[in-house]
């Protein structure tokens, strides 16, 4: 199967820990889960995944496409991405903002039908017409996860996607994402959530963020992981 | 006047009821809602590209770049004993300074790609453009100081009915512009990241909104004076009446009320004799305060 996304030779900026070149090929349909502590370069490698930042060396590449080459527009369709704090000042209801991420996204034809999934993929109706700053941050999270799945793209990165979640929200979120990888989608997830990630979530690689390296233990054939092998 | 003599103003040529009509009343009521209008939006793309329901078309330093103008058409130039008093000196005035404001900020954003950046900018700029103002008002003569006085206090009195057919012509355009890019403006509310995510482009969208609501209120800032309320007041009153903040529903609302909104004040300021800004600011003001205290209560 052809790799949705190439990592090749990456090395982050912003971080003093590990300038060890990273490369990683991620086929569709994949969870990576990019996990280590606080202030280790988690979130800048998600920025850097996203085409955000630009990396001191090597390249992230779309389906061959260059993540920091792209329009945003052209980024939009390969990808979306999530924060890990939810918007609160937007008064867009849930089922409007999923509205536009289905506009702006790759699934234009089929519109309403990508809205009412969502809503049903991620149990949202009974918020689906509540204005964002009306919900508490758990439901204001899963609303903006949803949204980036809305997007209907081939990659979702998600920054700490369960930090506001509690067990049941959890649950819904990791089942929603486990249908979407059976569909081909590939999902980068940052997470402190140990325990969620290994009774729910569908991992096949992790990256370990630590001071001096990335540590990586994955289930499918990683291409030459440089950055030292775990597990 | 009244009714009467309105209608035969109206519809008779030459006279002195048509003069008035024809040249005063109507080119009034016109102006007052081009600008009306023309503020309404001005205010909803402020409110939008700062995500603060207290922003309006003064926020960016255009206003204080109008009244150093005029000052200095006004008093600078009259102590100079040159140009004061000349028709057109104060439009000029205000033009020259609202536009060279608009300008420095489109260098600005070009630079830096930051709002709070704008914001402290418009802040200042206000602030110097204050100070040189009293600089000049020490030393004006009395009738170029009441003259900028009364420019201060607005009105609609002083353009022609090409002025105020232009003002509506760019009011038009700016709320047809609104709703195009409707649902970029929709997506720009969750945050400038989450509207890049879905592909809307955050440096396009914010250089939007400054030029649009920048030369909305530079325009009618040249033409009125800085009209006051009118852009922070007339979002909230439509969002609030068509329980609705997307675009799509309230860009023309926003118009049509900015624009209703201010003929009607214009029309309580010249029956009760008192300045445009006072009788906006009574008005005004409680219903901004009425509008953020029910959203308060709301959220708590």
């Amino acid at each position: 199967m052809s790799a949705h996304i190439s990592i090749h030779e990456l090395v982050l900026p912003r971080i003093s820990g590990p300038l060890v070149p990273l490369t990683l090929d991620i086929p569709p349909g994949a969870m990576i889960a990019v996990v280590g502590r606080n202030g280790c370069g988690k979130s800048t490698f998600l920025s850097v995944l996203a085409g955000l930042l630009s990396p001191v060396g090597g390249s992230v590449a779309y389906d061959g496409q260059r993540a920091d080459r792209m329009s945003i527009a052209e980024r939009a369709a390969h990808l979306a991405w999530v924060q890990s704090t939810p918007p609160r000042g937007s008064a867009l209801t849930v089922e409007a903002i999923l509205e536009l991420a289905s506009h702006f996204g790759s699934a234009k034809n089929a519109e309403q039908n990508v809205v009412e999934q969502t809503i049903e993929d991620f149990d949202l109706s009974q918020y689906a017409c509540t204005p964002l700053n009306r919900l508490s941050d758990g439901w204001a999270q899963r609303a903006m996860i949803a949204r980036a799945f809305a997007q209907n793209t081939p990659t979702v990165l998600l920054d700490e996607p369960t930090a506001f979640l509690d067990l049941p929200a959890k649950l819904v979120v990791f089942k929603a994402f486990a249908k979407a990888q059976e569909h081909g989608r590939s999902i980068v997830l940052s997470s402190h959530d140990f325990d969620a990630l290994d009774r729910l979530a569908h991992v096949q690689a992790t990256l370990q963020f630590t001071s001096s390296e990335i540590a990586c233990a994955a289930s499918f054939n990683v291409a030459g992981v440089e950055a030292g092998l775990l597990g | 006047m009244d009714a009467d003599s309105f209608r035969a103003g109206l519809w008779s040529n030459g006279g002195a009821e048509s003069k008035i009509v024809w040249g005063l009343r109507i080119p009034r009521s016109v102006m007052g809602f081009g600008a009306g209008a023309a503020l309404g939006v001005a205010g909803l793309l402020m409110q939008t590209l700062f995500r603060n329901p207290l922003a309006g078309p003064s926020v960016l330093g255009i206003t204080s770049g109008a009244s150093l103008g005029v000052a200095w058409a006004t008093l600078g130039a009259g102590a100079l004993g040159a140009g004061a008093g000349l028709w057109g000196a104060e439009v000029c005035g205000a033009a020259l300074g609202s536009f060279a404001v608009l300008g420095l900020l489109m260098a600005l954003m070009a630079k830096f790609n930051s709002r709070s950046g704008l914001l402290v900018f418009g802040l200042m700029l206000g602030y110097l453009a204050g100070a040189l103002v009293t600089v000049m008002q020490a030393q004006a003569t009395a009738g170029a100081l009441r003259a900028f006085v009364f420019w201060g206090m607005g009105s609609f009195a002083d353009a022609g009915l090409g002025a105020a057919l232009v003002t509506i012509s760019l009011a038009a355009v700016a709320i047809a512009t609104t709703w195009r890019f409707r649902r970029s403006l929709d997506v720009w509310t969750l945050g400038s990241s989450q509207a890049q995510s879905m592909g809307v482009d955050p440096r396009k969208t914010s250089r939007m909104l400054v030029i649009g609501s920048g030369v909305l209120a530079a325009w009618t800032t040249a033409w009125c004076g800085p009209v006051a309320f009118l852009g922070l007041a007339t979002p909230h009153g439509v969002r609030a009446l068509m329980r609705s903040s997307r675009h799509g529903d309230i860009a023309l609302a926003c118009g049509l009320g900015g624009g209703a909104l201010a003929v009607w004040a214009d029309w309580l300021a010249h029956l009760a004799g008192l300045p445009l800004n006072a009788v906006l600011s009574i008005v005004g003001a409680p219903v901004v305060i009425a509008v953020i205290l029910s959203k308060i209560s709301r959220n708590v």
